[in-house]
């Protein structure tokens, strides 16, 4: 092996080295970047060459940059990361429309509707006197102000929830688009450094993606991935396809464009829109149950109402109206007995005997009665469930996010333990780099001695 | 052999978590202690606010029932004291009878105690159209106008309202001003005859309406043994109602109170674990690393 040899293997140490640094240089850069995944140089030992008896090593070569991924876990923390961020989506969603029903402030539904009754109780006490007929009257207004806010409320709410939805679905196309441009680039760029940035990038959009509609996606085995909403690919090798979001029927639904037309992606999205829109059918539940009370307890009052006499020994009319398109966002007690509490029959009989409390009492009597709904519930029953059934959904929703969460955060933990940057590591690693580029350079500082020194003999 | 990385990212994720945990924390502990409430929503008790509605509905229940009562009360009250007074006036014609219904008493003041006879009817009349803000206490149902006219014939009604004090729990807070005045007895008849007999100087006429004036004040005095059961178990109401109040309080308290001697100590205790996360995590974010031993 000559001499000159010599500088060539050192040389080879000089780039292996350089290239080393520069590995560790990029990798402690990105110690805190979201999706990063450590990268390490990967040299081997050159062929040999035989001079004579012996083989001579020829130093090292730099044959890539490789970079930290594992797509089984890659595959566990995305759906992880949808189911997260659906369940999330759904409880604060879900305490948001909680918030609607005013509990908090004892100001809900089932308070007035107990004031109601405790109104009509009182006025027991004298039927005739007006100022406890206009209790029971104020009393029947604040529960129609409170069951229209509450409804009303609930229509915001739904609107929020479709207008965010629509909202977000320009973000998630262009980012379907965004991964279908880096799976392009990804092809074309090899195994360089530039490949691994492409796929950290790819694959954070990609987990975007399962966070905002449970996105998954599978890795051929040239690192291409093709990723699926609701059990159909939107992104397949460089083709992206588009998603939007349908409000029209009241029931949010999600299609992807296709080539025969459009898909229904609805039962099978997940994360943010999926969350929402679990929210958004819950709600819409709350609403209707609100207007089957409304209708239900308004035809009871009314019946009842009208089974009795007013002050002046006329048959009752009706306590209670609404309007049937919108029973719970309209219902009010009615106009005529707000502007006279007189025409509140609280008698039995057309008499006009101020004590007589008859159907006063029949009236409070529809308190135990089950009349409510299918299943026959008592008003406050009925409206018990419904507020302890949006407590309950939302706690659960809260239970399954915090599990959930914690289940992705060991994921993401145990991704970091495998893939991530240990600055500890990137430092030992770096001593090394540099101790091998002082090492190699030193070579080819003696080397160049010798030649000198034969240099100068000549 | 797998390297386990210990990473920067995930030591700022770790933080970050365990940061917004205490904070969390220590915020609901923050609003139980102000609050001194446990639940304030639905979602922080799901299964409890079943119990939450019906105990704060029974609790207001308790008020109505309360306040019912309160007024049942001032009325039975005032019925007491009216028949109390009405028994003194047919007392006072009792012994006014005794006397006239004696042979020696002059014809003139036979005359003399028709005239105060005559007045006492105008009182009991008075009395028996009692009304406490323009509620006429003896006219049965028909309370918005006087129970009997000038001629003491009654107007008003047999039935007569009650007051609800407790669940199905009715008491009359009226009555039936001709049972009470004019049982088997008429009590203002008895009147205008005893004036008439007494008028007509009508010794044996006189005497022979003493059983009569019996009568009468027999159905005043059961008229107010009846107002004192009635005035009694108004009480006995309101007093449970009262207590039962209390309880359903204390219950409320159990299911979405909290103890504010626990809800303090919580409070201190998640404060001190709060600061003693930040230092944590400022020591963790400012630890050794070999970089910064490199030169």
């Amino acid at each position: 092996m000559s001499l000159l040899s010599s500088l060539l293997v050192a040389g080879s140490g000089l780039r292996a080295a350089s290239a080393g640094v520069s590995t560790t240089s990029h990798n402690v850069a990105n110690a805190s970047s979201e999706g990063f995944h450590v990268r390490s140089a990967t040299v081997v030992t050159a062929d040999p060459i035989r001079r004579g008896a012996a083989w001579f090593g020829q130093g090292t070569n730099l044959t890539g940059i490789s970079r930290a991924a594992d797509s089984f876990l890659a595959r566990r923390q995305m759906s992880t990361a949808g189911d997260a961020a659906a369940s999330y989506t759904l409880q604060t969603n879900l305490t948001q429309v909680e918030t609607r029903f005013n509990e908090s402030a004892a100001d809900g539904i089932r308070e007035r509707l107990d004031q109601f009754y405790d109104a009509l109780t009182e006025a027991t006490a004298d039927p005739a006197d007006r100022g406890l007929r206009e209790g029971v009257n104020a009393a029947a207004s604040r529960l129609g102000d409170v069951l229209r806010r509450t409804a009303n409320g609930l229509d915001q709410q739904l609107s929020d929830f479709e207008d965010t939805m629509v909202g977000s679905v320009d973000a998630i196309n262009e980012k379907i688009a965004k991964v279908a441009a880096l799976n392009k680039g990804l092809q074309a760029a090899g195994g360089a450094l530039k490949a691994g940035d492409l796929a950290d990038q790819r694959d954070q959009l990609i987990r975007e993606l399962a966070e905002e509609v449970g996105a998954t996606a599978y890795f051929d085995g040239e690192g291409r991935a093709t990723v699926m909403v609701g059990g159909h690919a939107v992104v397949s090798g460089i083709e992206a396809r588009q998603i939007l979001v349908d409000v029209s029927s009241g029931a949010p639904s999600v299609f992807m464009s296709a080539d025969s037309g459009q898909v229904d992606l609805t039962a099978g999205v997940g994360g943010v829109l999926g969350g929402r829109i679990g929210a958004h059918a819950l709600t819409v539940g709350y609403r209707e149950r609100l207007d089957t009370f409304a209708t239900d307890f308004a035809g009871a009052m009314n019946a009842q109402h009208q089974a009795g006499f007013d002050r002046a020994g006329a048959p009752g009319g009706d306590l209670f109206t609404f309007n049937a398109a919108d029973p719970a966002g309209s219902f009010a007690p009615s106009s005529a007995v707000l502007a006279s509490p007189d025409l509140l029959a609280f008698a039995a009989g057309p008499s006009a005997n101020p004590g007589d409390a008859g159907n006063l009492e029949a009236l409070m009597g529809t308190r135990t009665s089950g009349f409510v709904g299918a299943d026959a519930d008592t008003p406050e029953a009925w409206l018990t469930d419904l507020t302890s059934d949006v407590g309950r959904d939302t706690d659960t929703a809260g239970i399954a996010a915090e599990a959930n969460q914690a289940l992705l955060d060991d994921l993401d933990e145990l991704d970091q333990n495998l893939h991530g940057v240990d600055l500890d590591e990137q430092a030992q690693n770096l001593i090394t780099y540099q101790t091998a580029y002082q090492a190699a350079a030193k070579v080819l500082a003696s080397t160049q001695s010798m030649l000198d020194t034969l240099m100068s003999i000549v | 052999m797998t390297t386990i990385r210990n990473t920067l990212l995930q030591a700022t994720r770790t933080i970050s978590g365990h940061v917004s945990q205490a904070k969390a924390d220590l915020a609901v502990a923050e609003e139980r202690a102000l609050t001194g409430l446990k639940a304030q929503r639905p979602s922080d008790l799901p299964e409890g606010w079943y119990d939450a509605h019906a105990l704060r509905a029974a609790i207001a229940d308790q008020q109505s029932w309360t306040d019912n009562a309160s007024r049942g009360s001032s009325i039975l009250n005032t019925v007491e004291s009216t028949l109390g007074s009405a028994s003194d006036l047919l007392k006072v014609a009792r012994e006014r009878a005794v006397q006239g219904a004696s042979e020696t008493l002059a014809t003139d003041e036979r005359v003399t105690m028709a005239v105060e006879i005559d007045a006492l009817r105008g009182q009991l009349l008075t009395l028996g159209n009692t009304q406490i803000n323009g509620r006429y206490l003896f006219a049965g149902e028909a309370y918005d106008q006087p129970a009997f006219d000038a001629a003491g014939a009654y107007m008003g009604t047999t039935d007569v309202p009650t007051v609800m004090v407790g669940a199905n729990r009715f008491i009359d807070n009226g009555f039936d001003g001709g049972e009470v005045f004019q049982g088997s007895v008429d009590a203002f008849q008895v009147l205008t005859d005893l004036a008439d007999a007494m008028r007509a100087d009508d010794a044996p006429g006189v005497a022979a309406l003493l059983g009569d004036l019996d009568t009468a004040l027999g159905q005043l005095i059961e008229g107010r043994q009846k107002v004192g059961y009635l005035t009694q178990d108004n009480a006995d109401a309101r007093a449970v109602a009262e207590s039962m109040s209390v309880v359903f309080e204390e219950r409320l308290n159990d299911v979405i109170g909290v103890d504010p001697v626990q809800a303090y100590s919580d409070l201190a205790n998640l404060k001190t674990a709060y600061e003693s996360t930040l230092q944590v995590s400022a020591g963790v974010l400012n630890g050794a690393s070999l970089f910064n031993f490199l030169r």
